[in-house]
């Protein structure tokens, strides 16, 4: 592999690149096969699993299993769900539930063991997930003000005087269907690309430093140190994330379902 | 209302702030262009600016 190159070859400090985030097949050469699909799959497959025992035989005491599940489901459904939208947001819990546990079991796997990948740190997933919120928020906000009236609740803010219109019209409509989704989904990219780089920098420049010479030895316990906080930082990091993405999709869903802005 | 709607809110007023800087910067930098003039750019920078704090003022200032 590339990251260990200068173990041999004897030569300087190589620092992770995006070369690092193109992991190569798994199963020999297809595509389909890259660790980021399968940690997907197996994420999909451990939700599943998770909250299938979790909540099959549904005790008035519950076990621990059942608790757990259902703090996560009280969560969303009363932190977010119920906080943001208000009356009616029975229908979207589930939508809501499945997003935060997917990209919260998706970035945790960034510093999980022999795991170690946060598949939402190649920009695609991410993409998809903005796309579904999009498409939700604005179907929602149609079906509920009618297409005309939806678009004429965006474009124009109410109590401003003709002209303004010129200067607000395109920055409403810009920021509607344009950067919604892309913050939205940028946001979740660029924050666990960062915070995989920096556990890469850390641990792998302490691991180049245990094989310096005897005073890079010395310092390189404080690299693995610090790669070690960093990833209780990134496991913080991580969950926020996965609050604020959930926490966003609500919040536009609520604006849509809104009379007014 | 709790925390998460002033988390809300924050977002909402960046991506404004994005979006009129993105819109009017970027109408300035075309006709810029296109007139091949310098100025533009840094109008249409201050009127996005100006023109989103307004929208944010609109919004969450004005009650």
């Amino acid at each position: 592999m590339r990251k260990f190159a200068f173990a041999e070859s004897g030569e300087g400090f190589v620092p992770p690149s995006t070369a690092d985030f193109n992991l190569p097949p798994v199963f020999g050469n297809n595509e389909f096969t890259t660790k980021p699909i399968l940690l997907v799959l197996f994420s999909v497959v451990l939700i599943s699993v998770f909250f299938i025992i979790a909540s099959r035989k549904a005790l008035v005491v519950p076990n621990k299993l059942q608790f757990a599940g259902e703090s996560v489901y009280a969560f969303v459904r009363n932190g977010i769900g119920e906080e943001i939208i208000g009356h009616e947001f029975m229908r979207f819990v589930p939508f809501l539930f499945t997003l935060f546990t997917f990209i919260l079991t998706n970035n945790v796997f960034g510093i999980v063991p022999f795991l170690q990948f946060p598949a939402m740190s190649h920009v695609s997933f991410p993409y998809v997930l903005a796309i579904f919120s999009f498409v939700i928020f604005h179907y929602v906000g149609i079906k509920k003000q009618g297409l005309g009236k939806y678009l004429k609740g965006i474009a124009f803010m109410p109590g401003v005087p003709k002209f303004v219109y010129i200067l607000l019209t395109p920055i409403e409509v810009a920021t509607f269907f344009l950067v919604r989704p892309l913050t939205l989904s940028l946001r979740l990219f660029a924050n666990m690309f960062a915070g995989h780089l920096l556990l890469l920098v850390f641990i792998m420049g302490g691991d180049h430093m245990l094989k310096g010479v005897i005073g890079l030895k010395l310092i390189a316990p404080f690299a693995f140190a610090f790669g070690i906080g960093m990833t209780f930082f990134e496991f913080m990091v991580q969950c926020l994330q996965a609050y604020i993405f959930t926490l966003l999709t609500a919040l536009f869903i609520a604006g849509a379902l809104a009379d007014e802005h | 209302m709790g925390r998460g709607n002033e988390e809300g809110a924050m977002w909402s007023i960046f991506g404004y702030l994005i979006s009129g800087l993105i819109i009017w910067g970027g109408i300035g930098w075309a006709l810029d262009n296109w007139l091949d003039k310098n100025f533009f750019l840094l109008g249409g920078l201050l009127l996005g600016a100006g023109s989103s704090l307004y929208l944010t003022w609109l919004r969450f200032g004005r009650n």
